[in-house]
């Protein structure tokens, strides 16, 4: 089993993850800004201020570009998964809305069957593979129950010219509820790319490296603040967008709000 | 069959290409400050230090631009490709599901034959045609896998009024299957057009070569910095590039969702 730092990362509470973040950006910075200062000499720092804040600010635009990359594909991959649970809570309240239609005295079973798949299936996606899913894990369980859903209305024989033309809707509506549960159980894996968080990271160092070989008349402090800071903004923003890749991990995951009303 | 230089080099390992493309960039930059440093002196080099920054800020905000547009093309590029994977297997297990409706005994055969048809289809996808695909060719037993779902969904006769309405849907996801399937086939076909490629590594190029104009008396900081500059670049365009070829490398979309439908 592959295991996604990523996800591992996200799943992280946010009251471990922030400080933490904190606390590496300025040991970091700490560190480095005394590690050139004791190799290079201030005056020779000093000799790179305008080069380097040249540099740096090409670097910054060119890093905003795959910042922005990061956190546009990472809100586009959240607010899809948060669509698709959408959609699928939406269509099972179909479903259950068309079972009224199969309403003559011999399709009482039928009926009551369909409504009774909807739930089974709402419940153990809310029960078992809600938590499980975000890892990219599907539950056979579940998938049992959507075979029952689907056998349910897709067996049933529609008797009056309504009910034939509900049963055209009805099939794809069973097949949206299939694609959707896949959408769901992919999200992780259609997570953003690791080369793109692997640019993101070589730009957060960058960021936070560059500062390190440029003197500023107060001194070690300075540099050493001024580069936390910056190494601080980046991270935030990083942060966010891993929150977002991951839209069913951690603390700002998905609700089951939506299917737990129909699993009742 | 496609040839393609792009997808030459998005299917050389990662390990060889970061290595090679980040040190190629690294040294040009280090050789072209230290020409530049050896045939103007620092005073010089130092007069361009103002004037040139406004330019190289002008330069990098355009070059921000196209590079914008190179890793979002490619990045929705990627994206599609992995949402059509995704729903031709779902459609593929529609399919499969929508087999149980023809479930009168004398269409035992019909309703095996499906279910094969599907499987078959998708071991073929994932066995012969997903290596060869990335260069836009298609695998002929992929061509008779999908006659044979068509066929086995569209020549079913419905016997009842369920099977009916069932086969207007299954005809239209039959349909679809070939759709997904084209649009898979020519993923590379619709990879980043070169006029992309050539004002992005023209932007790159540019970004690389300015800061050798800058003059700072401390040589080896300047070089350092300049090298962080271009590797980081250069990262950027193979970003790029394998987004740009979702089925290719070592990022490549992967094939699990039909693998499952394959057994």
């Amino acid at each position: 089993m592959n295991v996604d730092p990523g996800l591992l990362l996200a799943q992280m509470p946010l009251e471990v993850m922030v400080p933490a973040a904190v606390l590496l950006s300025v040991l970091f910075a700490a560190l480095g800004t005394w590690s050139v200062g004791r190799l290079i000499s201030p005056e020779a720092l000093q000799e790179n201020v305008l080069v380097g804040a040249i540099l740096s600010d090409v670097t910054a635009v060119i890093y905003s570009v795959s910042l922005a990359l990061v956190l546009i594909g990472a809100f586009s991959h959240f607010t899809a998964a948060q669509t698709a649970v959408q959609r699928e809570a939406a269509t099972l309240e179909t479903l259950d809305r068309t079972a009224a239609a199969f309403d003559l005295p011999a399709q009482t079973t039928d009926r009551t069957r369909m409504r009774a798949t909807i739930r089974a299936y709402a419940r153990a996606v809310v029960e078992q593979e809600w938590t499980s899913g975000a890892a990219g894990r599907e539950s056979p369980h579940v998938g049992l129950r959507l075979n029952d859903l689907a056998e349910a209305f897709l067996l049933v024989e529609p008797v009056t010219a309504r009910q034939r033309v509900l049963h055209q809707n009805v099939v794809n509506w069973v097949r949206e509820v299939g694609e959707l549960r896949r959408f769901r159980l992919t999200t992780v894996s259609r997570s953003l790319s690791a080369m793109i968080w692997a640019v993101s990271l070589a730009g957060l160092a960058i960021a936070a490296v560059l500062p390190w070989f440029m003197e500023v008349p107060r001194g070690a402090l300075v540099r050493v603040t001024m580069s936390a800071l910056l190494s601080l903004l980046v991270v935030s923003h990083l942060i966010v967008a891993l929150h977002l890749a991951y839209p069913f991990s951690g603390d700002t995951a998905i609700s089951p709000a939506a299917l737990i009303g129909l699993a009742r | 069959m496609t040839y393609d230089l792009g997808l030459q080099l998005a299917q050389l390992p990662l390990t060889v290409i970061l290595p090679l493309t980040v040190g190629a960039a690294v040294l040009v930059s280090i050789i072209g400050t230290w020409v530049t440093n050896s045939l103007y002196t620092v005073d010089q080099l130092q007069g361009n230090n103002r004037v040139g920054a406004a330019k190289f800020q002008f330069i990098a905000e355009v070059y921000a631009v196209s590079l914008g547009l190179a890793l979002i093309g490619a990045f929705d590029h990627f994206t599609n490709a992995q949402t059509s994977v995704q729903r031709e297997a779902a459609t593929l297990e529609a399919l499969s599901r929508a087999a149980d409706a023809y479930d009168r005994p004398e269409q035992t055969t019909l309703r095996t034959q499906m279910k094969a048809a599907v499987r078959d289809y998708a071991r073929a996808v994932v066995e012969r045609e997903w290596a060869t695909m990335s260069f836009g060719v298609p695998s002929f037993e992929v061509n008779a896998r999908l006659k044979e779902l068509s066929n086995a969904f569209v020549l079913a006769d419905p016997v009842t009024p369920r099977q009916e309405t069932l086969q207007q849907n299954t005809v239209e996801w039959v349909r679809e299957i070939g759709e997904l399937r084209s649009f898979r086939l020519t993923t590379v076909s619709r990879s980043l057009i070169a006029m992309v490629w050539l004002i992005t590594l023209v932007g790159t190029g540019l970004a690389v070569i300015f800061p050798w104009f800058f003059g700072s008396p401390n040589i080896v900081v300047q070089g350092l910095m300049s090298s962080l500059l271009s590797a980081f670049l250069v990262l950027h365009l193979i970003v790029v590039l394998h987004l740009a070829y979702p089925f290719v490398g070592e990022t490549s979309v992967s094939p699990q969702a039909l693998i499952a439908l394959a057994r």
